[in-house]
């Protein structure tokens, strides 16, 4: 990830600095900022977009909303808003369209849901799939998903926790990876 | 059912989430990464699915019950070794493919390179992991049936992750290796090329008899192939291959001119000779890459050879007396 010449901060404070939630900001960057860049850097790569211009949209957008308190989980909000970024950036470099993503959905939008970041990112039938399959998968493909998408380890932080080799760490993501998309093509083609 | 192209796609997006998930994918990987999903706006399609998923996970009420690992294990007992060599003896009975010319090229990303004294570790994209030793060069070129990688010049050790759907190569110039999922080292310079393994079972092909093995290598083989006295083999104890790693050089009855190279490869010091016949004096020798100097007075002990440092820091060899 690029430096930049003045922290994301200082690029959205003075947002807050007319409202009265400057102090409910100042805490959800402190507290997020590394983890959402730690979490698209390892979903979409080092980009372009860079994960940073990605995460600093998304507090730019957060910063800019009327009420931003009405949002119930800014962390989802922060997800989602940055993912969309990366993705219009992406799909403007090559016209492309998906129907896994929600880039045509505003912030307003967002701003009055009950987010959580599953329920924006797949829709909720998508989103049953994935919970039906991910409780089908063996507690060694859940253990590896689990430390590596919530906990954030690394695949070879995993092998020194569990003791498994990293080829099978990989294998196993890769099984439970194909499961899932597998039961996600099935769900689309039936609808 | 997808058409062999989709579905290749399909599996070349799951491979980069799968990498990308690991969280140690290195520059070469990230922009290879961008190099492919800048190649067809499909590919941005098909990989859209698999970060929706990953992201989808972080949330999912369902897996973050998944979080008992198993009591730790020691990472190098016994049984992952044994594993892993039982893993890799399965070997592909038909042959594949062993050119790596094909009609759909996945995007080649830049070759990945060491700069002298420089060894690195990396994790190619299906998770393989391959060592670099010093001034050293590889390109990799992923496919959906297969993982190929070209040592260009230097040492390359890999710990292959099995999968024999997708048989790994390694092009080293005049020698193919194919393996299933192994260890081994591999190393390039303008006298030979030697293959040596650590785990498991490996196939070597001459490029010009097509896809016929000329060699099956277990562990603790070791084969040199120069390029005019033909094929040596010889045996190492399995544990000892690739300890470039560790900054451990070893040669068996090797020039002079050799060792030279791989000294400078691994620690910026340059042997000069006096003479061309000092370069083909043959050595059989071990020593760190720290202690040339203790290498060199051992070679003044055992030959009739003597030493000494220029001012630029170039080791000068020359006869005796």
């Amino acid at each position: 990830m690029s430096g930049k010449s003045s922290s994301p901060l200082s690029q959205v404070e003075h947002l807050f600095a007319r409202s009265n939630t400057a102090a409910t900001f100042d805490k959800l960057y402190r507290d997020y900022w590394g983890e959402l860049c730690a979490r698209l850097y390892r979903t979409f790569g080092k980009g372009p977009p860079d994960p940073e211009d990605a995460a600093q949209a998304a507090f730019v957008r957060f910063a800019a909303l009327d009420d931003p308190n009405r949002v119930r989980d800014p962390r989802a909000f922060l997800l989602t808003t940055a993912r969309n970024f990366i993705l219009d950036q992406k799909r403007s470099q090559n016209r492309s369209s998906s129907r896994f993503t929600i880039g045509s959905q505003s912030p307003a939008e967002i701003e009055i849901d009950d987010l959580t970041p599953e329920r924006v990112i797949l829709g909720r039938e998508q989103l049953e799939i994935v919970e039906q399959v991910v409780a089908t998968l063996t507690q060694k493909q859940k253990i590896v998903l689990n430390l590596s998408r919530i906990k954030g380890y690394t695949y070879t932080e995993i092998c020194n926790e569990t003791g498994w080799s990293y080829g099978d760490v990989y294998r196993q993501t890769s099984i439970a990876l194909a499961k899932l998309a597998e039961a996600l093509d099935r769900g689309d083609r039936q609808r | 059912m997808k058409s062999p192209g989709e579905a290749k796609r399909e599996t070349m997006a799951r491979e980069w989430a799968v990498a990308l998930n690991s969280g140690e994918m290195d520059l070469a990987g990230h922009n290879a990464f961008e190099a492919w999903l800048n190649e067809d706006q499909k590919n941005l399609h098909a990989f859209e699915k698999y970060a929706a998923i990953l992201q989808t996970l972080e949330g999912s009420p369902e897996l973050s019950k998944a979080d008992s690992p198993p009591a730790h294990v020691a990472q190098h007992g016994w049984w992952r070794g044994a594993a892993a060599a039982a893993a890799s003896l399965i070997v592909v009975a038909c042959a594949a493919f062993l050119f790596f010319g094909t009609d759909t090229p996945a995007a080649k990303p830049p070759p990945i390179q060491t700069a002298a004294a420089e060894i690195r570790t990396l994790t190619l994209p299906d998770g393989s992991v391959a060592t670099l030793g010093g001034r050293s060069r590889i390109e990799t070129h992923y496919e959906a049936d297969a993982r190929r990688v070209t040592l260009l010049e230097g040492d390359a050790y890999f710990d292959v992750v099995p999968d024999k759907s997708r048989p790994f190569y390694v092009d080293a110039g005049t020698r193919v290796v194919r393996v299933v999922g192994t260890e081994f080292s591999v190393s390039r310079d303008s006298a030979a090329v030697r293959i040596a393994v650590a785990e498991g079972k490996v196939e070597v092909f001459d490029p010009e008899l097509n896809d016929v093995p000329v060699e099956a290598l277990l562990p603790g083989d070791k084969i040199e192939i120069l390029s005019k006295k033909g094929i040596t083999r010889s045996t190492v104890e399995p544990a000892s291959v690739g300890r470039w790693r560790q900054g451990w050089l070893s040669f068996r009855d090797a020039s002079l001119g050799e060792i030279a190279e791989s000294i400078e490869r691994y620690s910026n010091t340059r042997l000069r000779f006096a003479s061309t016949d000092l370069e083909e004096t043959r050595v059989t020798a071990s020593f760190g890459v720290d202690d040339i100097e203790q290498f060199l007075a051992a070679l003044e002990g055992s030959h009739d050879i003597a030493w000494s440092r220029a001012d630029n820091g170039d080791i000068l060899i020359r006869k005796a007396g």
